[in-house]
Protein backbone atom coordinates (compact mmCIF):
# COMPACT_ATOMS: atom_id res chain seq x y z
CA UNK A 1 0.00 0.00 0.00
CA UNK A 2 1.43 3.54 -0.89
CA UNK A 3 0.82 6.61 1.46
CA UNK A 4 -1.15 6.20 4.74
CA UNK A 5 -1.54 2.37 3.99
CA UNK A 6 -2.09 0.48 6.74
CA UNK A 7 0.53 -2.75 7.91
CA UNK A 8 -0.57 -5.69 7.38
CA UNK A 9 -1.10 -6.67 11.63
CA UNK A 10 -3.35 -3.74 12.07
CA UNK A 11 -6.05 -4.99 9.82
CA UNK A 12 -7.72 -7.50 11.58
CA UNK A 13 -6.67 -5.56 15.24
CA UNK A 14 -8.97 -2.90 13.81
CA UNK A 15 -11.85 -5.27 12.38
CA UNK A 16 -11.59 -6.88 15.22
CA UNK A 17 -11.45 -4.28 18.13
CA UNK A 18 -14.31 -2.20 16.15
CA UNK A 19 -16.60 -4.88 16.48
CA UNK A 20 -15.63 -6.07 20.06
CA UNK A 21 -15.91 -2.28 20.87
CA UNK A 22 -19.34 -1.69 19.29
CA UNK A 23 -20.72 -4.74 21.35
CA UNK A 24 -19.31 -3.76 24.92
CA UNK A 25 -18.60 -0.04 24.61
CA UNK A 26 -21.02 1.88 22.34
CA UNK A 27 -24.64 1.02 24.18
CA UNK A 28 -22.92 2.57 27.24
CA UNK A 29 -21.51 6.01 25.47
CA UNK A 30 -25.22 6.21 23.97
CA UNK A 31 -26.06 10.29 23.90
CA UNK A 32 -30.19 10.73 23.43
CA UNK A 33 -30.20 7.37 21.85
CA UNK A 34 -27.67 7.52 19.41
CA UNK A 35 -25.21 4.82 19.68
CA UNK A 36 -21.81 5.99 18.33
CA UNK A 37 -21.22 3.38 14.94
CA UNK A 38 -17.78 2.44 15.58
CA UNK A 39 -17.72 -0.15 12.79
CA UNK A 40 -18.49 2.23 10.15
CA UNK A 41 -15.55 4.80 12.19
CA UNK A 42 -13.22 1.72 11.23
CA UNK A 43 -14.37 0.95 7.81
CA UNK A 44 -13.73 4.58 6.70
CA UNK A 45 -10.73 4.03 8.48
CA UNK A 46 -9.36 1.01 6.72
CA UNK A 47 -10.59 2.20 3.26
CA UNK A 48 -8.70 5.30 3.65
CA UNK A 49 -5.58 3.00 3.59
CA UNK A 50 -6.49 0.20 1.48
CA UNK A 51 -7.02 -0.94 -1.88
CA UNK A 52 -10.13 -0.61 -3.39
CA UNK A 53 -10.97 -4.67 -3.62
CA UNK A 54 -9.54 -5.37 -0.03
CA UNK A 55 -11.66 -2.42 1.32
CA UNK A 56 -14.92 -2.90 -0.33
CA UNK A 57 -14.45 -6.69 0.89
CA UNK A 58 -13.73 -5.57 4.63
CA UNK A 59 -16.70 -3.29 4.33
CA UNK A 60 -18.92 -5.44 3.20
CA UNK A 61 -17.67 -8.59 6.05
CA UNK A 62 -17.73 -6.11 9.27
CA UNK A 63 -21.60 -4.60 7.77
CA UNK A 64 -22.32 -8.18 7.75
CA UNK A 65 -21.07 -8.92 11.12
CA UNK A 66 -22.42 -5.81 12.10
CA UNK A 67 -26.19 -6.87 10.59
CA UNK A 68 -25.98 -9.92 13.00
CA UNK A 69 -25.13 -8.26 15.91
CA UNK A 70 -27.32 -5.43 16.21
CA UNK A 71 -31.54 -5.24 14.97
CA UNK A 72 -31.68 -4.33 12.04
CA UNK A 73 -32.56 -6.34 8.71
CA UNK A 74 -29.32 -9.02 7.88
CA UNK A 75 -27.76 -7.41 4.38
CA UNK A 76 -28.29 -3.52 5.28
CA UNK A 77 -25.40 -2.53 6.84
CA UNK A 78 -23.29 -4.87 4.77
CA UNK A 79 -24.93 -3.21 1.45
CA UNK A 80 -24.19 0.26 2.99
CA UNK A 81 -21.13 -0.46 4.44
CA UNK A 82 -19.54 -1.83 1.26
CA UNK A 83 -20.99 1.02 -0.83
CA UNK A 84 -19.48 3.13 1.57
CA UNK A 85 -15.64 1.28 1.60
CA UNK A 86 -15.45 1.16 -2.37
CA UNK A 87 -16.22 5.35 -2.42
CA UNK A 88 -13.53 6.07 0.28
CA UNK A 89 -10.80 3.68 -1.22
CA UNK A 90 -11.64 5.13 -4.57
CA UNK A 91 -10.15 8.52 -3.25
CA UNK A 92 -6.61 9.13 -4.14
CA UNK A 93 -4.67 7.94 -1.08
CA UNK A 94 -2.28 10.94 -0.51
CA UNK A 95 -4.82 13.34 0.07
CA UNK A 96 -5.75 11.70 3.44
CA UNK A 97 -1.91 11.15 4.16
CA UNK A 98 -1.00 13.24 7.40
CA UNK A 99 -3.99 15.57 6.71
CA UNK A 100 -6.43 15.49 9.63
CA UNK A 101 -8.66 17.76 8.67
CA UNK A 102 -9.53 16.08 4.97
CA UNK A 103 -9.22 12.48 7.16
CA UNK A 104 -12.63 14.04 9.33
CA UNK A 105 -14.48 15.36 6.51
CA UNK A 106 -14.52 12.16 4.74
CA UNK A 107 -15.26 10.58 8.13
CA UNK A 108 -18.03 12.50 8.68
CA UNK A 109 -19.42 12.72 4.88
CA UNK A 110 -18.69 8.89 4.70
CA UNK A 111 -20.69 8.49 8.25
CA UNK A 112 -24.01 10.82 7.14
CA UNK A 113 -23.97 9.30 3.68
CA UNK A 114 -23.86 6.02 5.30
CA UNK A 115 -26.63 7.12 8.00
CA UNK A 116 -28.91 8.66 5.49
CA UNK A 117 -28.46 5.06 2.99
CA UNK A 118 -29.51 3.17 6.17
CA UNK A 119 -32.32 5.57 6.40
CA UNK A 120 -33.43 5.25 2.90
CA UNK A 121 -33.20 0.80 3.43
CA UNK A 122 -35.49 0.96 6.09
CA UNK A 123 -37.83 2.95 4.00
CA UNK A 124 -37.71 0.50 1.02
CA UNK A 125 -37.84 -2.91 2.78
CA UNK A 126 -41.09 -1.66 4.55
CA UNK A 127 -39.95 -0.10 7.86
CA UNK A 128 -42.31 2.56 9.08
CA UNK A 129 -39.86 5.23 9.91
CA UNK A 130 -40.48 9.13 9.49
CA UNK A 131 -37.88 9.46 7.18
CA UNK A 132 -37.40 13.51 8.15
CA UNK A 133 -37.70 13.00 11.76
CA UNK A 134 -35.14 9.87 11.57
CA UNK A 135 -32.77 11.96 9.38
CA UNK A 136 -33.13 14.87 12.49
CA UNK A 137 -32.73 12.93 15.31
CA UNK A 138 -30.46 9.92 14.25
CA UNK A 139 -28.65 10.21 10.88
CA UNK A 140 -27.22 13.76 11.43
CA UNK A 141 -26.40 13.35 15.31
CA UNK A 142 -24.60 9.96 14.76
CA UNK A 143 -22.86 11.25 11.44
CA UNK A 144 -21.54 13.74 14.15
CA UNK A 145 -21.08 11.42 16.53
CA UNK A 146 -18.61 8.80 14.31
CA UNK A 147 -16.65 11.81 13.53
CA UNK A 148 -15.79 12.52 17.09
CA UNK A 149 -15.12 8.89 17.82
CA UNK A 150 -12.71 9.34 14.54
CA UNK A 151 -10.95 12.04 16.23
CA UNK A 152 -10.56 9.74 19.17
CA UNK A 153 -9.35 6.61 16.88
CA UNK A 154 -7.23 8.44 13.96
CA UNK A 155 -4.52 9.37 16.41
CA UNK A 156 -4.25 6.36 17.96
CA UNK A 157 -4.43 4.31 14.73
CA UNK A 158 -1.85 6.22 12.85
CA UNK A 159 1.00 5.88 16.17
CA UNK A 160 0.20 2.11 15.96
CA UNK A 161 0.59 2.39 12.27
CA UNK A 162 3.72 4.19 11.99
CA UNK A 163 5.61 1.92 14.63
CA UNK A 164 4.02 -1.21 12.92
CA UNK A 165 5.82 0.40 9.59
CA UNK A 166 9.10 0.97 11.63
CA UNK A 167 9.30 -2.15 12.57
CA UNK A 168 8.36 -3.20 8.97
CA UNK A 169 10.96 -1.56 7.67
CA UNK A 170 13.85 -2.81 10.20
CA UNK A 171 12.67 -5.96 8.63
CA UNK A 172 11.46 -7.42 11.89
CA UNK A 173 7.56 -7.91 10.20
CA UNK A 174 7.23 -9.82 6.29
CA UNK A 175 4.30 -9.68 4.52
CA UNK A 176 1.33 -7.39 2.59
CA UNK A 177 -1.12 -5.71 3.35
CA UNK A 178 -3.56 -6.96 0.39
CA UNK B 1 6.07 -18.21 -24.50
CA UNK B 2 7.99 -19.02 -21.22
CA UNK B 3 5.79 -22.14 -19.57
CA UNK B 4 6.19 -20.53 -15.87
CA UNK B 5 4.67 -16.99 -17.04
CA UNK B 6 1.96 -16.39 -15.34
CA UNK B 7 -1.00 -14.41 -16.65
CA UNK B 8 -2.61 -12.80 -14.02
CA UNK B 9 -6.21 -11.43 -14.15
CA UNK B 10 -6.72 -8.38 -12.25
CA UNK B 11 -10.69 -8.47 -10.97
CA UNK B 12 -12.41 -5.33 -11.53
CA UNK B 13 -13.39 -3.20 -8.40
CA UNK B 14 -16.45 -2.62 -9.79
CA UNK B 15 -17.32 -6.33 -10.08
CA UNK B 16 -16.58 -7.26 -6.75
CA UNK B 17 -18.75 -4.22 -5.14
CA UNK B 18 -21.84 -5.35 -7.85
CA UNK B 19 -21.71 -8.90 -6.42
CA UNK B 20 -21.27 -8.12 -2.94
CA UNK B 21 -24.61 -5.28 -3.14
CA UNK B 22 -26.39 -8.35 -5.09
CA UNK B 23 -25.98 -10.35 -1.93
CA UNK B 24 -26.71 -8.08 0.38
CA UNK B 25 -30.04 -7.29 -1.35
CA UNK B 26 -30.58 -11.38 -1.47
CA UNK B 27 -29.97 -11.24 2.52
CA UNK B 28 -31.90 -8.45 3.13
CA UNK B 29 -34.81 -10.03 0.72
CA UNK B 30 -34.61 -13.18 2.65
CA UNK B 31 -34.24 -11.52 6.11
CA UNK B 32 -37.70 -9.74 5.75
CA UNK B 33 -39.35 -12.98 3.87
CA UNK B 34 -38.64 -15.35 5.98
CA UNK B 35 -40.20 -16.16 9.42
CA UNK B 36 -38.58 -15.95 12.91
CA UNK B 37 -37.69 -19.53 12.56
CA UNK B 38 -35.60 -18.96 9.03
CA UNK B 39 -32.30 -19.82 8.56
CA UNK B 40 -31.04 -15.69 8.90
CA UNK B 41 -32.82 -15.20 11.77
CA UNK B 42 -31.38 -18.69 13.45
CA UNK B 43 -28.24 -17.37 12.49
CA UNK B 44 -28.76 -14.13 14.36
CA UNK B 45 -29.49 -15.93 17.23
CA UNK B 46 -26.23 -18.19 17.28
CA UNK B 47 -24.32 -14.77 17.04
CA UNK B 48 -26.12 -13.66 20.00
CA UNK B 49 -24.66 -16.74 21.94
CA UNK B 50 -21.30 -15.50 21.39
CA UNK B 51 -22.09 -11.89 21.78
CA UNK B 52 -23.87 -12.62 25.10
CA UNK B 53 -21.16 -12.56 27.19
CA UNK B 54 -19.40 -9.71 25.66
CA UNK B 55 -22.81 -7.47 26.34
CA UNK B 56 -22.47 -8.80 30.25
CA UNK B 57 -18.86 -7.68 29.87
CA UNK B 58 -19.86 -4.34 28.56
CA UNK B 59 -22.15 -3.94 31.52
CA UNK B 60 -19.40 -4.54 33.81
CA UNK B 61 -17.12 -1.94 32.15
CA UNK B 62 -19.71 0.51 31.80
CA UNK B 63 -19.50 1.04 35.60
CA UNK B 64 -16.36 2.61 35.87
CA UNK B 65 -16.71 4.80 33.08
CA UNK B 66 -19.94 6.33 34.61
CA UNK B 67 -17.90 6.98 37.87
CA UNK B 68 -15.04 8.60 35.73
CA UNK B 69 -16.42 12.36 36.24
CA UNK B 70 -16.55 11.65 40.21
CA UNK B 71 -12.59 10.80 39.93
CA UNK B 72 -12.20 13.31 38.06
CA UNK B 73 -13.60 15.53 40.44
CA UNK B 74 -11.96 14.26 43.11
CA UNK B 75 -8.80 14.52 41.34
CA UNK B 76 -8.66 18.36 41.85
CA UNK B 77 -9.42 18.50 45.90
CA UNK B 78 -5.80 19.30 47.87
CA UNK B 79 -4.19 16.08 47.96
CA UNK B 80 -3.35 16.04 51.87
CA UNK B 81 -7.24 16.27 53.02
CA UNK B 82 -8.00 13.86 50.47
CA UNK B 83 -5.63 11.20 51.22
CA UNK B 84 -6.43 11.58 54.84
CA UNK B 85 -10.45 11.28 54.59
CA UNK B 86 -10.07 8.85 51.86
CA UNK B 87 -8.20 6.57 53.85
CA UNK B 88 -10.61 7.06 56.66
CA UNK B 89 -14.24 6.61 54.71
CA UNK B 90 -12.75 4.05 51.89
CA UNK B 91 -13.85 0.84 53.45
CA UNK B 92 -17.14 2.45 55.19
CA UNK B 93 -17.76 3.78 51.37
CA UNK B 94 -17.11 0.77 49.97
CA UNK B 95 -19.37 -1.50 52.44
CA UNK B 96 -22.25 1.35 52.48
CA UNK B 97 -22.38 1.00 48.69
CA UNK B 98 -22.39 -2.99 49.19
CA UNK B 99 -25.42 -2.73 51.24
CA UNK B 100 -27.04 0.14 49.80
CA UNK B 101 -26.85 -1.88 46.11
CA UNK B 102 -28.32 -4.72 48.24
CA UNK B 103 -31.18 -2.91 49.82
CA UNK B 104 -31.92 -1.02 46.22
CA UNK B 105 -31.45 -4.68 44.34
CA UNK B 106 -33.85 -6.30 47.06
CA UNK B 107 -36.62 -3.67 46.75
CA UNK B 108 -36.72 -3.92 42.77
CA UNK B 109 -36.83 -7.55 43.05
CA UNK B 110 -39.49 -7.44 45.61
CA UNK B 111 -41.62 -5.22 43.43
CA UNK B 112 -41.24 -7.56 40.62
CA UNK B 113 -42.48 -10.26 42.64
CA UNK B 114 -45.48 -8.40 44.19
CA UNK B 115 -46.34 -7.50 40.56
CA UNK B 116 -46.13 -11.47 39.49
CA UNK B 117 -48.54 -12.08 42.41
CA UNK B 118 -50.70 -9.17 41.37
CA UNK B 119 -50.98 -10.19 37.94
CA UNK B 120 -51.40 -14.01 38.62
CA UNK B 121 -48.21 -14.22 36.23
CA UNK B 122 -45.99 -17.03 34.98
CA UNK B 123 -43.31 -15.07 34.51
CA UNK B 124 -39.41 -15.29 34.61
CA UNK B 125 -37.36 -12.39 36.52
CA UNK B 126 -33.83 -11.41 34.07
CA UNK B 127 -31.61 -8.65 34.23
CA UNK B 128 -30.86 -6.55 31.68
CA UNK B 129 -26.93 -6.73 30.67
CA UNK B 130 -26.90 -4.56 27.48
CA UNK B 131 -28.80 -1.58 25.45
CA UNK B 132 -29.16 -0.88 22.15
CA UNK B 133 -26.15 -1.35 20.10
CA UNK B 134 -27.23 1.11 17.15
CA UNK B 135 -29.15 3.99 16.83
CA UNK B 136 -32.10 2.63 14.62
CA UNK B 137 -33.45 0.02 17.43
CA UNK B 138 -34.67 0.91 20.91
CA UNK B 139 -33.63 -2.46 22.54
CA UNK B 140 -32.61 -4.43 25.38
CA UNK B 141 -30.79 -7.42 26.21
CA UNK B 142 -31.40 -9.61 28.63
CA UNK B 143 -29.58 -12.48 30.41
CA UNK B 144 -31.99 -15.40 29.87
CA UNK B 145 -32.76 -17.33 27.15
CA UNK B 146 -34.74 -20.15 25.38
CA UNK B 147 -33.11 -22.58 28.27
CA UNK B 148 -35.80 -21.48 30.63
CA UNK B 149 -38.65 -21.31 28.01
CA UNK B 150 -38.22 -17.77 27.13
CA UNK B 151 -39.82 -17.72 23.39
CA UNK B 152 -40.24 -14.21 20.58
CA UNK B 153 -42.90 -12.69 21.85
CA UNK B 154 -43.23 -12.78 25.11
CA UNK B 155 -43.98 -9.53 27.06
CA UNK B 156 -41.36 -7.98 29.07
CA UNK B 157 -42.71 -5.57 32.03
CA UNK B 158 -40.63 -3.57 34.98
CA UNK B 159 -42.25 -3.21 38.37
CA UNK B 160 -44.52 -0.09 36.98
CA UNK B 161 -45.28 -1.50 33.78
CA UNK B 162 -44.81 -3.17 30.55
CA UNK B 163 -42.01 -2.27 28.38
CA UNK B 164 -41.25 -4.52 25.63
CA UNK B 165 -41.76 -7.92 23.76
CA UNK B 166 -39.09 -10.37 23.16
CA UNK B 167 -37.95 -10.09 19.60
CA UNK B 168 -35.25 -12.98 19.37
CA UNK B 169 -33.91 -15.63 21.62
CA UNK B 170 -30.73 -17.17 21.97
CA UNK B 171 -30.48 -20.36 24.74
CA UNK B 172 -29.22 -17.81 27.37
CA UNK B 173 -30.46 -14.45 26.04
CA UNK B 174 -33.15 -12.77 24.49
CA UNK B 175 -33.23 -9.52 22.99
CA UNK B 176 -36.66 -6.88 23.75
CA UNK B 177 -38.03 -4.48 21.67
CA UNK B 178 -38.96 -1.57 23.66
CA UNK B 179 -42.40 -0.33 23.36
CA UNK B 180 -40.79 3.23 22.53
CA UNK B 181 -39.41 1.91 19.50
CA UNK B 182 -41.50 2.93 16.23
CA UNK B 183 -42.15 -0.53 15.33
CA UNK B 184 -43.73 -1.51 18.62
CA UNK B 185 -47.64 -1.11 18.87
CA UNK B 186 -49.21 -2.21 21.83
CA UNK B 187 -52.99 -2.63 21.83
CA UNK B 188 -54.72 -0.19 24.67
CA UNK B 189 -57.31 1.20 26.22
CA UNK B 190 -57.93 4.54 27.93
CA UNK B 191 -59.12 3.41 31.48
CA UNK B 192 -61.34 6.09 31.77
CA UNK B 193 -63.35 6.42 28.72
CA UNK B 194 -62.66 2.38 27.92
CA UNK B 195 -61.87 4.01 24.07
CA UNK B 196 -59.57 1.62 22.69
CA UNK B 197 -56.72 2.51 20.55
CA UNK B 198 -52.77 1.67 19.79
CA UNK B 199 -50.02 3.00 21.61
CA UNK B 200 -46.85 3.20 19.13
CA UNK B 201 -43.26 3.90 19.48
CA UNK B 202 -41.65 6.80 17.62
CA UNK B 203 -37.85 8.33 16.51
CA UNK B 204 -37.88 10.46 19.18
CA UNK B 205 -38.82 8.13 21.77
CA UNK B 206 -42.36 9.54 22.81
CA UNK B 207 -44.80 7.14 22.98
CA UNK B 208 -48.40 7.60 20.67
CA UNK B 209 -52.18 6.67 21.64
CA UNK B 210 -53.32 6.65 18.18
CA UNK B 211 -57.07 5.72 17.01
CA UNK B 212 -59.08 7.35 19.05
CA UNK B 213 -61.96 9.30 17.76
CA UNK B 214 -62.66 13.01 18.52
CA UNK B 215 -65.94 11.92 20.43
CA UNK B 216 -63.82 10.76 23.43
CA UNK B 217 -63.19 13.15 26.21
CA UNK B 218 -59.13 13.01 27.37
CA UNK B 219 -57.69 14.57 30.07
CA UNK B 220 -53.76 14.42 30.62
CA UNK B 221 -52.85 11.88 33.26
CA UNK B 222 -56.05 9.74 32.07
CA UNK B 223 -53.92 6.54 32.60
CA UNK B 224 -53.51 3.62 29.65
CA UNK B 225 -53.51 0.09 30.01
CA UNK B 226 -53.30 -2.36 27.84
CA UNK B 227 -56.64 -4.17 26.27
CA UNK B 228 -55.25 -7.84 25.49
CA UNK B 229 -57.01 -7.53 22.29
CA UNK B 230 -54.60 -9.37 19.88
CA UNK B 231 -53.45 -11.85 22.59
CA UNK B 232 -50.03 -10.58 23.07
CA UNK B 233 -49.98 -8.82 26.21
CA UNK B 234 -52.27 -9.51 28.89
CA UNK B 235 -54.70 -6.96 29.58
CA UNK B 236 -54.21 -4.41 32.58
CA UNK B 237 -50.72 -4.02 32.50
CA UNK B 238 -49.89 -0.16 32.98
CA UNK B 239 -48.34 1.32 29.94
CA UNK B 240 -48.46 4.92 30.84
CA UNK B 241 -50.68 8.02 31.00
CA UNK B 242 -52.10 11.00 29.14
CA UNK B 243 -49.46 13.57 28.98
CA UNK B 244 -51.09 15.67 25.83
CA UNK B 245 -53.72 15.63 23.38
CA UNK B 246 -53.40 16.71 20.02
CA UNK B 247 -56.14 17.06 16.96
CA UNK B 248 -56.97 19.27 13.85
CA UNK B 249 -60.17 19.95 12.57
CA UNK B 250 -59.55 18.03 9.77
CA UNK B 251 -58.64 14.75 11.73
CA UNK B 252 -60.66 11.58 11.61
CA UNK B 253 -58.71 11.02 15.19
CA UNK B 254 -56.63 12.20 18.72
CA UNK B 255 -53.39 12.46 18.24
CA UNK B 256 -52.29 11.81 22.37
CA UNK B 257 -48.54 11.80 23.56
CA UNK B 258 -48.55 8.87 26.43
CA UNK B 259 -45.75 9.33 29.12
CA UNK B 260 -44.30 5.94 29.71
CA UNK B 261 -45.16 4.21 33.22
CA UNK B 262 -41.55 3.14 33.00
CA UNK B 263 -38.41 4.75 32.14
CA UNK B 264 -36.48 1.94 31.23
CA UNK B 265 -33.06 3.69 31.76
CA UNK B 266 -33.57 3.40 35.07
CA UNK B 267 -34.14 -0.66 35.83
CA UNK B 268 -31.89 -3.38 35.40
CA UNK B 269 -34.08 -6.09 36.43
CA UNK B 270 -37.22 -7.59 34.22
CA UNK B 271 -39.45 -9.73 34.15
CA UNK B 272 -40.48 -11.91 31.09
CA UNK B 273 -44.37 -13.16 31.20
CA UNK B 274 -43.69 -16.22 30.32
CA UNK B 275 -47.41 -17.26 30.89
CA UNK B 276 -51.03 -15.96 32.82
CA UNK B 277 -54.77 -16.82 33.67
CA UNK B 278 -55.48 -15.34 30.21
CA UNK B 279 -53.12 -17.78 28.48
CA UNK B 280 -50.56 -15.87 26.47
CA UNK B 281 -49.87 -16.62 23.23
CA UNK B 282 -47.48 -14.68 21.32
CA UNK B 283 -48.81 -13.79 17.90
CA UNK B 284 -46.54 -10.32 16.81
CA UNK B 285 -49.11 -10.02 13.44
CA UNK B 286 -52.02 -9.64 15.82
CA UNK B 287 -51.24 -6.02 16.72
CA UNK B 288 -51.40 -5.00 12.92
CA UNK B 289 -54.44 -6.83 12.35
CA UNK B 290 -56.27 -4.79 15.61
CA UNK B 291 -54.26 -1.46 14.03
CA UNK B 292 -56.25 -2.48 10.57
CA UNK B 293 -59.36 -3.23 12.22
CA UNK B 294 -59.93 0.38 14.21
CA UNK B 295 -58.64 1.98 10.71
CA UNK B 296 -61.16 0.06 9.06
CA UNK B 297 -63.40 1.40 11.90
CA UNK B 298 -62.49 5.03 11.48
CA UNK B 299 -63.36 4.70 8.08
Amino acid sequence: MTGPSSPPILLPVVTIAAVLLQIIIAPHIAIGGVVPNIVLVAVVLVAMRSEVISATIVGFVLGLVFDLATSGPVGGMSLVMALLSYGVSSFRKDIFQDNWVMQVIVLLLAAFAGELLHNVLYSIIGYDTDFLSSLLRRALPGALYDSLVGLILFPILQHFANASRKRQNAGLLKGKFD
Amino acid sequence: MALNQKKSVRIPAGLVLVVLCLISIALMTIWVREGVTGPLHTVRSGFGLVTAPLEQLGAFVSTPLRSASTSIDNMTASPETLDELMQQNEELEAAAIRLEEYRQENERLSQLLELREVYGLESVGARIISRSTDSWNQMITINKGSALGLAIGMPVMSPNGLIGQIESVSLYSSTVRLITDERSGVACFLQASRAEGIVTGSVEGLLYLRFIGLDVEVKPGDAIITSGAGGVYPKGIPLGEVASVEFLSSDVSQTIIVKPQTRVAIFEEVLVLTGSESEIQPNPDAIRDDENRLTQKEA
